[in-house]
């Protein structure tokens, strides 16, 4: 692993607005759904953003690929901006970086077979070569997602595959161009357990020899702590920790990630003191607290949790976090701050 | 699996008595309509016998006001008919494919543009625009098929757009964008298979609305006097005074009977056409 960076973010933002009141009274109220994030992934690395669903990893990802819209922010891949990109360079930019969705049942339109939904890139990128440079292509990525023989799998539709295999056709989409970063959005959250170790391996396999860089997005910390090198943890919007595996696995520091690492270490322990670790309860993520948004879960609640936005800060080398109470001397600091200025 | 596909639709189509009968009688008017002159016993457009004669051996339903024979009217008839019908439902389909994909797919204000459009004709009273416009553009074959599908392209649109709404957000539609694929690629392969069984079962019901058009405006006088279609045949039994004496009976029952009996084929097909489409519907054949 180098230590180029391959895609930097910074201060991405999502807001969505939601138009409350009826004819007269018009309110709008905006939902921050990634709110002002900052990440960098390395050239070879993978990337882990875990949380649990509605935290903004999915539109973190979406918006990296350009399937969506940034409110504010900037994405940088290969020394290019990619919130400034009109829609050609966009165009040419997809072909190094791909996605890997969630849902293997439904990306794959149920009436192509392998090797239609196998071409779709490879028309849209590769013009210039012809029909049967292409299938062989195809029949070389195919085996090398394990499905063998080709020739068996490439005429088949989607609903003769199993869904293990359809989700190694999705990945197969994905790489197929030989992009440089891929993105994968919970690839195996749908899938059979028993199917899961597979498609890890898959990946990890791929990384190795193609060099990938990825962004894997999970709820899973146990899956992240496998095939991640380093892991950013989201809460509400915001990176809350982030840092090596390791050290999130074994020096958890936001009582988030706590909470986290105990479900996965010994649950039995985390439902003896579940009080201990986190409060029960949604929260609605349109209430906006000027304070830390994970204050209303948070079993260590401070007054200043609620009136002062925690910001990222360094622990160690590359680890960070972003807490009150892990940063005494900031807090303190912030404190008779708010002191002087009444 | 296309033709898998296409065979459990036929299967589905034909599971349905109801299905069967109204295939049933479009082949039969579409048997006529293909080999009306074998069928048809004279030319009608040449009076061949006195007028206003009643049924007898030779001229199964008399004969007309200029002693042509009625039979052979209405067989002739359902050429003209079935032609209006097609054409202009697939005319109207073509349209409303159009504007519905792009509407759909586009979305914003494309989509609030064309369907406030769609709106405004279909609020409007259609039978008083259809025979304003008839009467302006004058009766022809071809202008009563423009005005038919001027009125009938909006709700096939319609429904078309909300098609295209809940197959834009399929995960294989992103999935391609994020691949690359131009739009134009993505409408071809994605989008239009999904919309093209739907848009066959609204074809179906634009070619019944087409004919019972096409009849009401003839019968009104509006539709092109030198073509032979049941309305004109309607409207001169009517301008002769035909419901007012026993000639009724053969001269308005026959092309009346036949007109109803076109819609209903095509309405069969088309409700069982519907259920290929919307699953929930099917039931099995006990």
């Amino acid at each position: 692993m180098s230590n180029e960076t391959m895609v930097e973010i910074k201060h991405l933002t999502k807001e969505f607005e939601e138009k409350k009141g009826g004819l007269f009274k018009k309110k709008r109220q905006k939902v921050y759904a990634v709110n002002d994030i900052n990440l960098k992934i390395k050239k070879g690395e993978i990337l882990g953003i875990i949380g649990e669903s509605g935290c903004g990893k999915t539109t973190t990802a979406r918006m990296v690929m350009r399937l969506l819209r940034e409110s504010s922010g900037e994405i940088w891949f290969k020394g290019k901006e990619l919130c400034r990109l009109n829609d050609r360079e966009t165009k040419k930019i997809r072909k190094e970086m791909q996605i890997i969705f969630q849902d293997p049942y439904d990306t794959l339109n149920p009436g192509m077979r392998v090797l239609d939904i196998l071409m779709e890139p490879l028309n849209a990128h590769l013009s210039h070569i012809s029909f049967k440079e292409k299938v062989n292509m195809i029949k070389d990525m195919v085996e090398e997602i394990d499905l063998k023989p080709a020739d068996q799998y490439i005429y088949r539709y989607p609903h003769q595959l199993s869904g293990g295999q359809r989700q190694r056709v999705a990945i197969a989409r994905a790489i197929i161009l030989k992009p440089a970063f891929v993105a994968a959005d919970e690839p195996t959250s749908m899938l059979d357990v028993s199917v899961r170790a597979g498609i890890l391996n898959l990946l990890l396999n791929l990384r190795k020899r193609m060099g990938l860089t990825m962004m894997f997005i999970t709820h899973d910390l146990a899956t992240a702590s496998y095939m991640c090198d380093r892991i950013a943890v989201m809460y509400q919007g915001k990176i809350v920790e982030i840092g090596q595996t390791q050290k999130i696995i074994h020096n958890p520091t936001h009582p988030y990630t706590k909470a986290l690492v105990s479900v996965v270490k010994d649950l039995n322990y985390f439902i003896e003191n579940r009080e201990k670790l986190i409060r029960d309860g949604e929260v609605d993520s349109s209430q906006q607290t000027s304070g830390c948004p994970f204050s209303m879960r948070c079993p260590h609640e401070h007054e200043r949790c609620n009136h002062v936005q925690p910001v990222l800060t360094k622990l160690s080398g590359e680890h960070f976090v972003s807490c009150h109470l892990e940063n005494k001397e900031n807090f303190k600091r912030q404190e008779e701050e708010a002191v002087n200025a009444i | 699996m296309d033709k898998e596909k296409w065979r459990s639709y036929w299967k589905t189509l034909t599971s349905s008595n109801l299905g069967l009968i109204g295939i049933g009688i479009l082949i039969t008017f579409f048997f006529i309509a293909i080999f009306a002159p074998l069928i048809a016993p004279y030319d009608p457009s040449e009076r061949i016998a006195p007028p206003l004669m009643k049924p007898n051996g030779s001229f199964l339903l008399g004969t007309n006001d200029v002693g042509q024979d009625i039979f052979s009217e209405l067989i002739y008839g359902t050429r003209v008919s079935l032609l209006i019908g097609i054409i202009a439902a697939l005319i109207s389909i073509v349209i409303g494919c159009l504007v519905g994909v792009v509407s759909g797919y586009f979305g914003g204000k494309i989509d609030s543009l064309l369907m406030r459009f769609v709106d405004l004709i279909l609020v409007i009273p259609f039978l008083p625009l259809m025979i304003l416009m008839a009467a302006f553009v004058g009766p022809s074959f071809w202008n009563i098929i423009l005005v038919i599908s001027i009125i009938s392209w909006a709700s096939p649109a319609r429904v078309i757009r909300s098609q295209v709404l809940t197959l834009k957000t399929k995960g294989f539609v992103e999935a391609a964008k994020s691949i690359g694929t131009n739009i134009s690629t993505i409408l071809r392969v994605h989008i239009l298979p999904g919309v093209i069984p739907i848009a066959l079962a609204q074809f179906v019901m634009a070619a019944s609305h087409s004919i019972l058009i096409e009849a009401s405006l003839s019968f009104l006088g509006l539709g092109d006097p030198f073509t032979k279609s049941w309305g004109t045949t309607l409207y001169y039994a009517q301008a002769r005074g035909a419901f007012l004496t026993d000639s009724w009976i053969w001269w308005i029952l026959p092309p009346g009977l036949l007109i109803t009996a076109l819609v209903v084929g095509f309405a069969l097909t088309g409700f069982s056409m519907e259920e290929i489409l919307n699953p929930r519907l099917r039931k099995g054949r006990s």
